[in-house]
């Protein structure tokens, strides 16, 4: 952890109230003794906290100052008086100390083959560990560079998100239009399956198209939009040839209709609809 | 607030086994545990037993007092701040407070009537009464309610780590105050 991470965490401030677990108090106190920042951080929050407990201030009753220097003569006085017990009996533990002794010298020829087998022992073991220990963490390097690139995926595909959405916002902007009427446009005899959305502002003449369920031409395919006007099919744009599903585009505007066709042209439009290709129908 | 210097050499002197310096450092920070303990307990005769206390725990324990971690406030505080949680999570105490609601320890002015006449002038504009509301009550509910974070959280029906950035948010609070003043 950081120092900024650290400091931001509040743990400081817990600590300072007395409120942290011995491990996040040993955690602090590292800290406090490596980290110029985080001690000057930590001597502030303690001034802050007693700056609260200095306005607190209320004057002890004049008796008590006297109390309390009385007791700690007595506890003086009678700790005085264990130091002399202490002194008098201190000659004698060494006499046990000496039969300790000599009961080590006895054992003593064992001892260097006693050592060089237990240290023969502790290397083996140092060398287990170590190699475990290497190995974890080389597996922990491996982990880190496995999470580094996760996380560079995410930050891109977020950022693929973070576009899509905002183009969707864009294009689904008109939603919001008042007048907005909407007409389904549902397949054909010949194209059951598909369907295809209209959002028409027939104030201002503005026409969009949801294609929501059209399946991708031919390269040389396109299809096209037609607005019938009292039985006169008009015009009414091609849509892109590199449309998505569920994308919403906006095509010609129209001021005045009562239907709306889908047709497959030859890709750059037709001046009039082929009426055996027309895909989806529908009336506003 | 006293200088650093002075303090080092009057711990220096405690350590020595210095009577009269335990005196001048009774006569520079009483005032402070006592009211610090009094706020916390609202009881005058519980209060000076536990500032008795907490300078003899001074006096035995001067020598685990570490110049280079604390200022010798800080350590003197905490020590009268456990001291009295201590207390306030004794059987004892708890048995005498069975009547009264734990929350009014906490809240300003609801210290004994006698003891509000000596809370000087200083104390009334506490730079606490400046935090936000939900500061100041999270502020004295642990610091001077013996509250831990998690009781707190519990009390205030707030989750766990709002508790710990709020506690974070109202000291930011108070130094910016204090760098003010």
């Amino acid at each position: 952890m950081s120092s900024k991470d650290l400091i931001q965490s509040g743990i400081l401030e817990l600590y300072a109230l007395g409120l942290c677990s011995e491990q996040e108090a040993s955690r602090v106190e590292e800290a406090l003794r490596s980290d110029s920042q985080v001690r000057k951080e930590y001597e502030e929050v303690c001034e802050a906290l007693d700056h609260l407990a200095v306005e607190q201030s209320v004057e002890p009753p004049s008796f008590l100052k006297g109390k309390i220097m009385e007791q700690i003569d007595t506890l003086e006085n009678a700790a005085t008086k264990e130091d002399n017990m202490h002194a008098e009996t201190a000659a004698k533990p060494s006499k046990t100390k000496n039969n300790a002794e000599d009961s080590v010298q006895k054992i003593g020829s064992n001892k260097w083959q006693w050592l060089a087998a237990a240290s023969i022992v502790l290397f083996m073991a140092s060398v287990g560990l170590n190699y475990s220990f290497y190995q974890r963490m080389n597996l922990a390097e491996e982990e880190a560079a496995l999470l580094r690139n996760n996380n560079m995926l995410l930050s891109d595909e977020n950022g693929i998100i973070k576009t899509n959405y905002e183009v969707m916002q864009q294009q689904y902007a008109f939603l919001s239009d008042k007048n907005l009427k909407a007409a389904s446009l549902v397949g054909t005899e010949a194209y059951p399956e598909l369907e295809a959305l209209i959002f028409w502002d027939d104030a201002r003449g503005d026409l969009y198209l949801v294609t929501n369920e059209l399946p991708a031409l031919g390269e040389d395919e396109q299809y096209q939009l037609w607005a019938l006007d009292n039985g006169v099919p008009k015009d009414a744009g091609l849509v892109p040839s590199d449309f998505k599903d569920g994308g919403a585009y906006k095509l010609s505007n129209i001021s005045s209709a009562q239907a709306f066709a889908i047709t497959i042209e030859k890709k750059g439009g037709a001046k009039s609809p082929t009426l055996e290709k027309m895909v989806v129908f529908g009336t506003i | 607030m006293s200088n650093l210097n002075t303090s080092v050499s009057l711990v220096e002197q405690i350590r020595s086994g210095d009577r009269q310096a335990l005196e001048r450092l009774y006569d520079a920070y009483a005032g402070m545990v006592y009211g610090v303990v009094l706020k916390m307990i609202r009881n005058e005769a519980l209060a000076q037993e536990i500032v008795q206390d907490v300078f003899l725990r001074i006096w035995t324990n001067i020598e685990k007092y570490d110049e280079s971690k604390a200022r010798i406030s800080t350590w003197i505080i905490n020590i009268a701040r456990n001291r009295t949680i201590d207390e306030i999570r004794s059987k004892t105490y708890k048995n005498q407070q069975e009547n009264q609601s734990l929350d009014d320890s906490v809240n300003e002015g609801e210290l004994g009537g006698s003891t509000e006449m000596k809370v000087d002038a200083i104390g009334l504009k506490s730079v606490i009464n400046t935090l936000r509301p939900e500061q100041k009550l999270l502020l004295e509910l642990i610091y001077f309610g013996g509250y831990t974070h998690e009781e707190a959280a519990k009390e205030l029906k707030i989750p766990l780590g709002t508790v710990k950035t709020r506690i974070r948010s109202s000291i930011l609070e108070l130094r910016k105050l204090l760098k003010v003043e």
